[in-house]
């Protein structure tokens, strides 16, 4: 009795202590099919009663896409000499829908109703419909796939500050759904409480530029480096459709960069 | 056969609670109310403690799944599984529990309930929290969300017993 307990207390334990963010996907393809599609089901239902608040944020959309095509429209124009490279697209934009998102976990995971099939893919981007970051895709199964959310003790990016161009790391402290910290700010760095917080372009899975969220406070840590609190944009609770973005240049750029990293 | 439908209604009950509820409710970091504790809980104090061991690892694997909490579920349901009979020796005294039965309020009286109820709750949230956060940077955190999600937990915990020993009006 007493060793049957501790053998599987043994075997959780194991498993739980090996299995790295990644790895831990492994148990999606296993809860995919009967809680996904679960999840997809009732959240069929939630989003129904969210389609009013749905229908104004893609009106409004619409409205600036078609100013910005106004806009090149006019500058296409204007200088007719310019060549555009469209088969050269640096990023690919594919909208989806998250169907199962915890914010209240140490490691939050977020569940989106596309995958292989639908050209998903490890490392792609997950933008809030509004242009925020919410997190990236970290497992595909064929019709699913698993985002690592912004609220993950596990999540790693870089953001910078706005104005001044100081930038450093990203990470989720696990105290607040609406708040991440942006460490290692050198301390001589000019920052402005409600800054805004972009992504990098050192990073491989986000377009340089993206909304991360605002300077709340920010504190000297060890009289060195700065350590901001960043209120974040995506409202965590809520986000529904998401926009899924992938970096086409990802492949060549990492073989470029670990050529001389493992030198 | 009678125990077996009345406990299988229940850990679909509570599952489906949780899984589709609580799971859901995201309030904070602090609070995730867990529900399906009861069923381990108000398994029948006569009851061979491997059924019930082997109950709660079918449990926590479940909650393991739906949650993609990886093993942590699993850990703490064994663990209170294991200890329950100690509990409910400490908790209720020897003499009750060898009268068997399903703990209850009117079984037990209000005070060895809660008592019972606490306990159990307290020792599965320790488990959770400490292995989920594994380490001691964040040990206030971790002992505040121990301290909620238990008082939480206990109350709805209370609030499944009370409903699963109330007698239907019309009985068939």
């Amino acid at each position: 009795m007493l060793l049957l307990f501790i053998i599987l207390e043994v075997a959780a334990l194991h498993f739980y202590v090996n299995s790295s963010s990644y790895t831990k996907a492994i148990l999606l393809p296993i809860s995919n099919e009967v809680v996904a599609s679960f999840y997809s089901c009732t959240s069929g239902i939630e989003a129904y009663f969210n389609l009013q608040k749905e229908n104004e944020v893609l009106t409004s959309e619409i409205i600036d896409l078609k100013n910005e095509l106004e806009r090149s429209r006019l500058s296409v124009q204007l200088s007719d000499t310019s060549v555009v490279a469209f088969d050269s697209v640096e990023y690919v934009y594919t909208s989806a829908n998250i169907i199962n998102n915890t914010i209240s976990r140490q490691k939050n995971y977020i569940t989106i109703d596309k995958g292989k099939r639908d050209g998903i893919e490890e490392n792609m981007a997950i933008v809030s419909i509004d242009g925020f970051v919410v997190g990236y895709v970290v497992e595909c199964s064929d019709s699913f796939s698993l985002g690592i959310s912004l609220l993950n003790r596990d999540f790693k990016s870089s953001g910078q500050i706005g104005k001044s161009g100081w930038y450093g790391p990203i990470y989720w402290d696990g105290m607040s759904h609406e708040n991440i910290v942006l460490s290692d700010i050198p301390r001589y760095a000019q920052i402005n409480r409600g800054d805004t917080i972009y992504t990098t372009s050192f990073s491989s899975i986000y377009p340089p530029g993206i909304m991360i969220g605002s300077v709340e406070s920010f504190e000297l840590k060890e009289s060195l480096l700065f350590d901001v609190k960043v209120k974040l944009f995506a409202d965590m609770a809520a986000v529904r459709r998401v926009l899924l973005v992938k970096y086409n240049n990802l492949e060549e750029r990492k073989a470029l960069e670990e050529k001389y990293n493992n030198i | 056969m009678y125990y077996g439908i009345k406990f299988g209604a229940l850990f679909i009950v509570v599952l489906l609670l949780q899984v589709l509820l609580f799971n859901n409710l995201d309030l904070n970091i602090y609070i995730s109310p867990f529900v399906y504790i009861a069923f381990v809980m108000l398994l029948p104090m006569e009851m061979a403690s491997i059924y019930v061991l082997l109950l709660g690892l079918v449990m926590g694997v479940v909650m393991d799944v739906s949650m993609l909490t990886m093993g942590v579920n699993t850990m703490a349901s064994l663990f209170t599984a294991y200890f329950r009979a100690f509990i409910l020796d400490i908790s209720i005294g020897k003499e009750l529990v060898r009268d068997g039965g399903v703990p209850s309020m009117q079984r037990l009286g209000i005070v060895r309930m809660l008592r019972y109820s606490i306990l159990f709750c307290l020792l599965h949230c320790i488990i959770f929290f400490s292995l989920e956060t594994l380490s001691v940077e964040f040990v206030y955190i971790t002992i505040l969300q121990i301290i909620l999600t238990s008082i939480v937990s206990v109350l709805l915990v209370f609030f499944v017993s009370i409903a699963f020993q109330h007698k239907p009006i019309l009985r068939l």
